[in-house]
């Protein structure tokens, strides 16, 4: 999508920051503040709010305290400690559409950043997300997840379809759109691919899905297998084959296409997540009574159980950084997000007295975690929140949502 | 899919079954007269034959027909159900195993495909292998009971083919289930 985009950088004044960032103190954690103000708008765009989208792409993963206003209000700004604002200018020229974005630091009202898009109209949002991007990259020092997209799988007249949207819900477009139930799906490691699992042969097995061109292909014919896992790498993945006493995890080789086995529970072993260097595999597995977590190398040696006690406990998300897990666990027959330690301490219960909640997957960044949840009216849709629990918004409405998967 | 004999075809079936009996026709000699041939087909398989030996063909046939439609709706309709999270038989299961196992050792031309499936509660990914070890005790019991291991195979739909749309109870119960598809060899 990238090369969609043109870049007319007009004023790249990217001052690189001399001091360092100014904090405010909110209940005892540091997020800076930011002001915003309402954009300029010459001429027709299809975006209501533009300001909100980048505010939300600055304050939902926690970076930013947003300050919006519809003009510079000096007082306003600096009582909220943000220190810059943002303001922008979004001129609709045609079929094309530029929009010019500043940083600019409220004492001085000098400009830090300045960064200018012409594109054709529908890719207004993308660049709002890019922009937002280079906000924080600019002015923190963070690569920001805010052109990041989500997998997510919808459901209609008993069918499911994988639906490819921006990680806020928006510009979705459907990967499927037949009569079967296709599911549980994941991004090739470089999110060029979607692997996903189909019924359209009859029995749950493996497709992927080239984004590019929309060609198709069978990775697992004859083979009663789902909820494909990409390496980080790319090249492998992991999947569940079901087996006459439950079900086994699976690696798989997609260069010599051979598979091997890296589970032998004789029980329930499923839903495999590569840990985020590759060389280890977290797995669910029953043998113990309920769902527990177990992790294995990715050759299958040196197994471990990582959770204990009575719960159900499955669906495990290996942050990015390596050092947290997410998780569902069961709590009076209702399903919740947990996140806790690699060594299962530090265990923080992130959802609850909420409907279900489950199939958490995290932002490239680490800083968000998205699940879907039945809460309010009982069909499940996608939220997202921040990895303490925070901020949770709903990011798709309508039709059934579940099961969604971060962009890599 | 499209090999299994749903009830729904269960109509087409016994059409085919029904052009079964007119097989005869070809046999008289169309070349000599087609165009009678064409217009009273069963005037021409009447011949040489006496009406009592067409309409005691007919009726054992018709019979035949009635039996076998009744032994796939039996199978069709013996749903297993199970406890939530479990794969283990009750008794209540094993006396409809019983029948439908009596049925298979009957009726050879069948072969079937048991299909398992949870409730919504639980996770998607667990609940496709906790569909397979349902399928999977079925088999087994079926296998025990003496059917041929390569009349039955396994599919797990998890969650996502309920027999009732839902979470209450009821829909729960309904949904944690192995059922039959049929085959005809």
């Amino acid at each position: 999508m990238k090369n969609n985009i043109i870049y007319l950088v007009l004023l790249i004044s990217s001052l690189v920051m001399s001091e360092e960032i100014k904090v405010i103190e909110i209940d005892g954690s540091t997020t800076p503040a930011i002001g915003i103000i309402h954009f300029q708008i010459e001429g027709t765009i299809d975006i209501e709010k533009p300001s909100e989208v980048i505010s939300q792409d600055l304050a939902l993963p926690g970076y930013f305290k947003t300050v919006i206003s519809p003009e510079f209000d000096s007082t306003l700004f600096q009582e909220s400690k943000a220190y810059y604002y943002i303001e922008a200018k979004i001129i609709s020229q045609g079929p094309d559409i530029r929009f010019e974005g500043y940083v600019m630091d409220v004492a001085t009202r000098q400009q830090i950043l300045g960064k200018s898009y012409s594109v054709p109209a529908k890719d207004l949002r993308r660049v709002l997300h890019t922009f937002s991007d280079e906000v924080l990259k600019n002015v923190l020092g963070e690569q920001g997840v805010s052109t990041s997209r989500l997998l997510a799988v919808t459901k209609s007249k008993g069918h499911k379809n994988i639906k490819v949207m921006d990680y806020d819900g928006h510009r979705s477009w459907m990967l499927t759109n037949d009569k079967h139930i296709n599911t549980l799906a994941d991004w090739g490691h470089d999110n060029t691919q979607i692997f996903f699992t189909s019924f359209r042969p009859g029995y749950p097995s493996i497709y992927r899905a080239d984004l590019s061109n929309g060609r198709r292909k069978h990775i697992t014919p004859g083979v009663q297998s789902f909820g494909p896992k990409v390496h980080p790498k790319g090249a492998k993945l992991l999947y569940t084959k079901q087996q006459s006493h439950g079900s086994d995890v699976y690696r798989l080789d997609l260069l010599t296409n051979k598979s091997t086995q890296i589970t032998y529970g004789r029980a329930t072993e499923t839903s495999p997540e590569w840990s985020p260097n590759g060389y280890e595999v977290l797995y669910t597995s029953d043998k113990g009574g309920n769902p527990k977590i177990y992790k294995v190398d990715f050759d299958g040696l040196n197994e471990k159980r990582i959770t204990w006690g009575r719960q159900y406990i499955e669906s495990s998300a290996w942050s990015p950084k390596g050092d947290k897990i997410a998780y569902v666990g069961m709590d009076k027959g209702r399903l919740n997000v947990y996140v806790m330690n690699i060594d299962a301490t530090g265990v923080q219960q992130l959802t609850s007295d909420n409907g279900n909640n489950e199939s958490p997957t995290w932002s490239p960044d680490g800083k968000m975690i998205a699940f879907s949840s039945n809460r309010k009216t009982g069909t499940p849709q996608i939220y997202i929140m921040r990895a303490d629990g925070s901020g949770v918004t709903q990011m798709t409405h309508g039709a059934p949502h579940t099961a969604p998967r971060w962009s890599k | 899919m499209k090999t299994l004999l749903k009830l729904s075809t269960l109509a087409l079936f016994t059409i085919a079954m029904m052009a079964c009996a007119d097989d005869p026709v070809p046999e008289t000699d169309p070349i000599e007269d087609p165009t009678t041939a064409m217009e009273s087909p069963v005037e021409e398989v009447n011949n040489g034959q006496s009406d009592v030996d067409i309409e005691s063909a007919e009726v054992q046939l018709e019979r035949e027909r009635a039996d076998l439609e009744l032994l796939l709706n039996k199978l069709m309709g013996s749903d297993i159900y199970f406890d939530y999270d479990k794969s283990k038989l009750n008794s209540e299961a094993r006396d409809i195993l019983s029948q439908v196992g009596d049925i298979l050792l009957k009726e050879q031309k069948f072969s079937i495909v048991i299909e398992g499936h949870t409730d919504v509660r639980g996770t998607e990914g667990y609940n496709m292998s906790l569909g397979s070890k349902r399928a999977e005790a079925v088999r087994g019991y079926l296998i025990d009971y003496g059917v041929s291991k390569g009349d039955i195979s396994t599919v797990s739909f998890g969650e996502e083919s309920p027999k009732v749309n839902g979470e209450s109870d009821s829909a729960n119960t309904a949904n944690r289930r192995a059922n039959f598809q049929v085959k005809i060899k």
